[in-house]
Formats: C-alpha cells, structure tokens, sequence
C-alpha cells in the first residue's frame, strides 16, 4: 500500500506528467473507438446493402467439368474453387482480396499450429463447434482421415507428391493397406499432430491444399471419387451429376465465420462458352466459372465498364508464362544465348495474343502476387534490345528448335519468338504438338527440343512451389520432368534446398533472391507474361471477391442484387 | 435369307474390331500421357509411373487393346474414364439418349420439311415455289451448323426470348431441376431446326430429282394411260420407287448422326455423344472416345442392316431376287 502524503514532488510531476498522458490517451482511445463504430457501421451499412443474403446464383461451367468432387482426388483450379466453399482445412487463406487473400489463418484449427524447436511437428488444437452438413462434428479424427485416405494405395490421391516429408506418407502409399494408416499423421482428443522427417517451410501452404480438408469417416476410400459426401465448409455439395449439373447448398450446421450469402448455386457444366456469355449478359445465368470466348473481352470493357461495380472484371492471377531454354542443347548451352534470347523477344507482342487484359509483362519466375517476389526489371520490358541481344549472340545462334501447341494462342506466341530470334540470327523450327502433349515430349529428358513455350500456375502460394518444382537439378529424371529447361546447377540446387527450410520472412526473402538470381545470372527461361483472370457477372449479381490462392471468384462471397 | 444375315453380321464384326484398333492406335501415335494428367503437374517421376500402372497404360498398346475387347465381349464393360474415373458405360449411357433426342427429333423435323418441299418442286419444275426451295436449298447447304446455331441462338434466345439460349432438360427421370416433356422439346427446338436445316436442305434436293426422274418412267405413263387418278399415280407409282433411295439415306444419316451431332451438341450445350467423345478428346481420355465410337460403331451396323430389311420391305423386287 503507499502512503498517503507521503509520495515525492518528481513523482508527484511524474504522476501529473502520467495524468496528461492517460487523459490523452483514454481520449485518443475514445475517438478510436468512436471512429471505428462509425467505420463499422458504415461497413455494415454497406454490406447489408450490397452483401445481400439469399437467392440462387445460376452458374455455368463452359467448356469443362469438374475432373472429381471428392477432395482426395480434386486437382484442377475448378474443382478447388469448389472445394473452397465447401471444405474445412485446418488453415486456409481468408475469404479476403489481395494480398491479404493470400496469407493463411487457422480455420479447422483454433490457432496457428505449434511448431516444435527442429521443425518437424506440427500440433493443432482443433476449433470446437464445427459441423459436417449431416450434422456430424468435426474432429481430429477427420484430418487424420484426409491423410489417410489420400494415402491408400486404391485411392490414387495426386495429393502423394506433397506429403512425401510427412512420417511414413510414402511408406503407406507403396505399402498398399487399404485403408493405409499414416504414422505421422496422428489424431488425440482435439488435437492433430502432423510429425516430419525434416522442416518443411511450405508445409501450412501444403495443408491448405484441398487434399487436407477435413473428411467425414463415412466418406469411404473410392477409387472412382464420391461425388456427394457430408462436407463442413459454407456449403456443401448437394447433388452431382458428371459432365450435367452442380448444386451447392447452404451448410446448415456451419458456424463458422465465413461469409456465406447465396443460398444455392445452380451450376451447368461443360455449355457453350459463347452461348453461355450470351446468357450471362441476357440475366438468364450469372457468371461462367470456365471462362470468356478470347474475343469477347474488348467488346464487354467497352460495354460494361472494367473492375470496381462493374460487370466485367479482370484480375492477376500468381502464374507465369515463358519460354523454357534448353541448357542441356547446344543451342542454350551458354548462359550468354539465353540472355541474348531475354533480350530479343518482344514482351508487349507476346502478352497481345493473349488479347485485351490478358496479363501483364514479366522477366522474372515468380509471378508479383507470390511472397518474396521483387520487380528487379532484368529483361527489356517494353519491346526487344535487338543490339544488345545481337551483342550477347554473336554469331552463334544457328538452329533452334521451338516446340508448341497447336492452339491459337501457342501458335501465335511461337510465331512471334520465332521471328524475334530470327533478327540475331536464329533459324527457328517450330514443332507442334496438340492440348498437353506438348509437356509430356518437353518432359522427356533428352527430346530434341531448344525452347518451348511453356506456363505455370500455383499449386499453394508459396514460391517453393515455383522454384523448387520448376528448376531443381535434383529432380531431373528420364521422364515426366517439371524443369523443362533442365536447368542444374549444384549451387543453385543446393540455395534451393537451403530456401525450403526458411520459414517466415526469411523464407521469402531467400526465395525472392533466388529467383533474381536466377533470372539474372542464368536466365533459363524467358518470361514474358502473368497472365489475368477475366470476369464477367449478370447483372443481377451485386458483387464477389476474387481469392488471389485460389486463382478464381470466390463462391462464398458471391451476393445478388 | 439367313446366309445373308450371318455375311452381314460377320462383316459387323469385323468393321467393329478395325474401328475399335484404329482408335486405339492413332492415340498411341499421339505422344501423350494421361497418367501425367492424372497425377498432376507437381508429380514426381515415379508417382507418375504408379499412376500409369493404376490406369493400365505402362503395358504395350496390343495388351491395352486385348484387354478393352475381353472387357468390352466378355462384361459388356467399357473401361473407365482416365481424367475422372467414372464408368464410360455410364457416361454413354446417359450420353445417348440427348443424342437420340437431337437425332431422332431432328430426323422428324427435316423430313416434315423435305417432303412436302421436294415434292411440290419437282410436281412444279421452275416454278416460283421450285425457285424458292432451291435458295432454301443452296442456303442450307452452304451454311455450317454452327452459324446457324450461333445465329437462332441469337436471335430466337437473345434478342426476342423465344427460346432457351442453350441448355438441355431431360424427357423423363429429369437429372436437374429441369425436366418433362415440355421443358425438352422447348429446349430442343432451336437445336432441332438447327440439325434439320442442313438435312433438310440435301433431302430436299435429293427428293426432288428423285421424284422428277420416276415422273419420266414407263410405269408411270402407263398407269396414267390406264386412266388411273392423278393422286394414285402420285403416291402408288412416283412417291413409293421416289422414296427408296430416301430411305436408304434416312438410315444412313440417322446412324451417323448417332456417333454424335458434335456442331450442335456444342453449340447448344447438349450433353450428347458429340459433345462428350470432343471432350475425351481434348483431355486425352481414350476409354471415353472408344465408348463412343464403338456405340457409334454399333449403330451404324444396326441401322444399316435395318435399313436393308426396310429396302426389301419396300421394293418387292429386292425380295425377289433375294428369293431367286
């Protein structure tokens, strides 16, 4: 207790000084809460007013159908926008616009897992309260279940390639039990405990993979996939017919806070992509997930105005487009003929066959929306340096081999980089080959070809994803390889390795150095674009988010008008 | 009789098993993985050659085609589809009958337009009808089906909300929401003209010369000698030996348009043959392609050999040369 009177004159000035503080302080506190109930309603008010809750949306999905509705085995980007609003993972990537779209936060989980000190387990307390849509609750035990089914044998799950660190994933997959039970996957009470053979930085980005979602224990091991199963997201799958008809409904027992406005989503699959756009601007459907006829896009800015409220949307997706260089042909051998091929092909041409809003010029690997990445500009952006290219090529440049696809955009792109190195003195062949063909023979360590165009796009936002899977020298193998220019270079292998098991800001500045070094001092590709994801909504719906880790509108945010 | 049911049924199978083989050989020479596309982009080498042994395509071609036939005679089985596992049975299954609804409807469509046209034609050679039918005629021929259904597409859909734009309700056991006799053939409508036009167009020509030249015949000139009526001589005399190459074709073009109606399955949507076996294609789903070519295949025999029965219905002289 302190004794009255007895307080000294500088503490007494001290106590004054505090005074001033803390009435400042509580005042500064007041106006702050003041201005965020006013920000707060406001944000209300604009979200009952937009954000209106109900309806049927009317979908279609031109051109393409889901490739599966069970997790396990769902791959393609269409499937994963599904799987979005309808899966529970431990952590996923808020239902939010970039960048803030694309960093994690616990979902399935109460919190952020514990990371032991060697980085090598990972323990989730999983958030009570969370339902499956027959009302079952999610446990710990669903997770355990999602490891365990996509690694039997019988299920084929493509998930098998990410889970390789996880304690006797791979052992399961080869052993062939059926169920297979993963050893470093265990479930106890409400925890799930995840147990590596060595850290692994990309690891929640791997989780948040659809894969991963929690699994109802009913939802048996199917090699052919279920197609309606009780799911726990904001939605859950109501009935299914392949290659016809999909319907989302409300999840009734969800509570999570999620947004979740429409009440059904009323899908067709594999229309008619123009046919369908006619139908979007008619009001008859409201959006098509599988895309825009090419030629349509000038005409719907033109028409209905581009982003903000309007109908016609376009945003970037973390992908990147290049031209792999062979560095194991004599043709890009040498460091010095792929930059010179940096700096004579004509970006801004390349990037105007993909038509208006396609994307965005690039040089580098890692696309803008991806961690780490820093403009650094290496390549001439605005059109090719033919001298400079011209100085770097000498007169070495004698045939090239270029291999394509036989779709338009693939025929144009090799049209135009054939005739940009035709100017230092290349003779280029193109080569073509039909639909994904065209990665199977560039995927064939020794296939005589020097250069191809090539694209990727995230699998998880994490550069690992890029730069590992893309130009590790360690992974090359006689076949079925993902480093098209079948770069290896031990130095750089080794960074590669070194950046995986960073996490955090390290882990991106690493890979963001990597991939400027990369770009600038062995140029095994050249980029030329980041492509966009272009949109186009009836008028009837008020307004979507586009998810920037799932490359796709986000179906949750979906609101009618 | 028989002797010639048994020829022609052995010609079916053997016309069945080189279609089958040929399918199955050109995708071979394309150099293409579906294990790849299975596995997914970030597979390693060695998860994708597990997948390859899961689909069945690290064994040799000949082995891969052994096995699609003892499955196919001996389980009636087609295999399953590469990209989503789903049994091809099936997806022929609930592939055929929009197709058959195309076809068939559409069948009806074009020959309620190319008879009475082509009739009344050739009855009145260069006359304003017979010049009429002829630019209906050249208009149809030269159009593509997707023109003309991009274009009623527009029109009848967009513009003036006549019809639906695309899409396609079941007749019975709906599979969506939308179902029932109305809400099908209203759905089928733009598609049926559509497929009819092209059709139409050829039949109409078709009848025409046809009828034209029985009007020249000696059996013809008899009849009216013999003082029979104007309507006999028209539907006893020129209309029957007209229509026997029509028949004939009528079979022909049924069973090919079975394999799949692709232009306008596509363009409207339709969730038919056509519109499946091009997606097989595109994602190099070979038991999904083969599922349709062999129903196709199957059809093609089965209606030709209708078709030859018919004929022998028809022109009783077939019958007695048959019978000599």
């Amino acid at each position: 207790m302190r004794p009255a009177g007895g307080v000294p004159p500088a503490y007494d000035l001290e106590r004054s000084h505090m005074h001033r503080r803390l009435w400042l302080s509580v005042f500064m506190a007041a106006l702050g809460a003041l201005l965020l109930v006013v920000a707060g309603f406001a944000k209300a008010a604009t979200s009952s007013q937009a954000a209106k809750k109900g309806g049927t949306l009317r979908l279609n999905m031109s051109d393409t159908d889901l490739d599966f509705s069970d997790p396990s085995l769902s791959y393609y980007v269409i499937g994963w926008q599904v799987e979005y609003a309808t899966q529970i993972k431990l952590v996923n990537y808020p239902d939010k616009a970039a960048p803030a779209g694309s960093r994690l936060i616990p979902e399935g989980a109460a919190a952020m897992p514990i990371i032991s000190n060697n980085g090598k387990t990972y323990t989730f307390t999983i958030r009570k309260g969370l339902r499956f849509s027959d009302g079952t609750p999610v446990t710990a035990k669903n997770f355990k279940w999602a490891f365990d089914r996509s690694a039997t044998k019988a299920q084929q799950s493509p998930a098998t390639p990410f889970m390789d660190d996880v304690v006797g994933y791979t052992a399961a997959v080869d052993g062939g039990k059926n169920p297979a039970n993963v050893p470093g996957a265990i479930a106890r009470g409400n925890k799930f405990i995840l147990k590596l053979t060595h850290p692994d930085g990309g690891m929640l980005s791997k989780l948040a993979m659809p894969f991963f979602s929690a699994i109802s224990l009913k939802t048996k091991v199917d090699p052919h996939g279920v197609t309606v199963y009780p799911s726990a997201g904001p939605y859950y799958i109501k009935s299914y017919v392949r290659g016809r008809h999909l319907v989302l409904a409300r999840n009734k027992y969800y509570k999570g806070n999620r947004p979740r406005n429409i009440d059904t989503f009323d899908i067709d699959i594999n229309t008619d992509v123009d046919q369908s756009l006619l139908q979007v601007k008619s009001n008859q459907r409201d959006y098509d997930m599988g895309g825009l006829p090419p030629s349509a896009h000038a005409g719907l800015k033109q028409q209905y105005g581009l982003n903000g409220n309007h109908q016609y949307q376009v945003h970037p997706l973390v992908e990147t487009d290049y031209t792999a260089l062979n560095t194991s042909r004599p043709a890009f051998a040498s460091v010095k003929m792929r930059k010179a091929a940096n700096y004579a092909i004509d970006r801004p041409a390349m990037l105007r066959v993909r038509g208006a809003f396609g994307g965005v010029r690039t040089d580098q690997i890692l696309p803008p929306g991806m961690g780490g990445f820093k403009d650094v500009k290496a390549y001439p952006m605005k059109g090719a340096n033919v001298p400079k290219a011209k100085s770097l090529a000498g007169n070495s440049c004698k045939n090239v081999t270029m291999y394509t696809t036989t779709s338009p955009i693939g025929q144009n792109l090799a049209q135009v980089f054939k005739y940009n190195l035709t100017q230092i003195g290349c003779n280029v062949t193109i080569k073509n080959f039909v639909g994904g063909a065209i990665y199977t023979a560039m995927g064939t360590r020794g296939e005589p070809f020097d250069a191809g165009v090539a694209g990727w796009n995230q699998d998880y936002p994490d550069p690992y994803d890029f730069l590992n899977i893309l130009l590790d020298g360690n992974s090359i193998h006689a076949e079925n390889n993902n480093n098209l220019s079948y770069l290896n270079v031990p130095k750089v292998n080794k960074l590669l390795t070194a950046a995986n098991l960073k996490t955090g800001a390290a882990r991106y500045k690493a890979y963001g150095n990597l991939d400027v070094m990369i770009t600038k001092n062995y140029a095994p590709w050249a980029s030329y674009d980041n492509r966009n994801e272009r949109e186009f909504v009836s008028k009837r719906t008020g307004g979507y988010l586009f998810q920037p880790a799932n490359a796709s509108a986000d179906l949750n945010t979906f609101y009618l008008k | 009789m028989l002797r010639y049911l048994v020829r022609r049924m052995l010609w079916a199978a053997v016309l069945f098993v080189a279609v089958t083989l040929v399918a199955y050989v050109l995708f071979f020479l394309i150099p293409n993985d579906p294990a790849r596309l299975v596995a997914g982009q970030a597979a390693t080498n060695a998860e994708i050659k597990r997948v390859e042994h899961f689909l069945g395509t690290d064994r040799p071609v000949y082995v891969q085609y052994a096995k699609f036939l003892d499955r196919l005679v001996i389980h009636q089985n087609l295999g399953y589809s590469f990209r989503n596992r789903e049994s091809v049975n099936s997806i022929v299954g609930n592939a055929a009958p929009v197709t058959a609804s195309l076809v068939i409807g559409g069948a009806i469509f074009w020959m309620l337009l190319a008879l009475p046209i082509g009739i009344l034609s050739a009855l009145r050679p260069r006359s304003l009808l017979d010049r009429a039918s002829m630019t209906f005629v050249l208009i149809g021929i030269s159009a593509h089906p997707i023109w003309i259904g991009l274009i009623f597409a527009y029109f009848f859909g967009f513009r003036w909300h006549i019809t639906p734009i695309t899409g396609y309700c079941d007749l019975i056991h709906p599979s969506t929401e939308c179902g029932g006799p109305v809400q099908w053939a209203y759905h089928m409508v733009l598609p049926w003209a559509t497929f009819a036009l092209v059709y139409a167009a050829l039949y109409v020509r078709m009848i025409r010369a046809n009828v034209l030249d029985t009007m020249n015949e000696d059996y013809v000139r008899t009849a009216r000698a013999k003082g029979a009526p104007e309507w006999l001589v028209h539907r006893s005399h020129i209309l029957r030996n007209a229509l026997i190459p029509v028949v004939t074709m009528l079979g022909m073009d049924i069973s090919l348009a079975l394999g799949g109606a692709v232009f306008t399955e596509t363009v409207f949507s339709l969730p038919g043959l056509g519109k499946t076996a091009i997606f097989g294609l595109t994602n190099n789903d070979i038991p999904i392609v083969e599922g349709v070519i062999v129903f196709a295949t199957l059809a093609i025999i089965v209606f030709n050999l209708v078709v030859d029965l018919l004929y022998a219905w028809i022109d009783p002289r077939i019958r007695l040369s048959g019978a000599a």
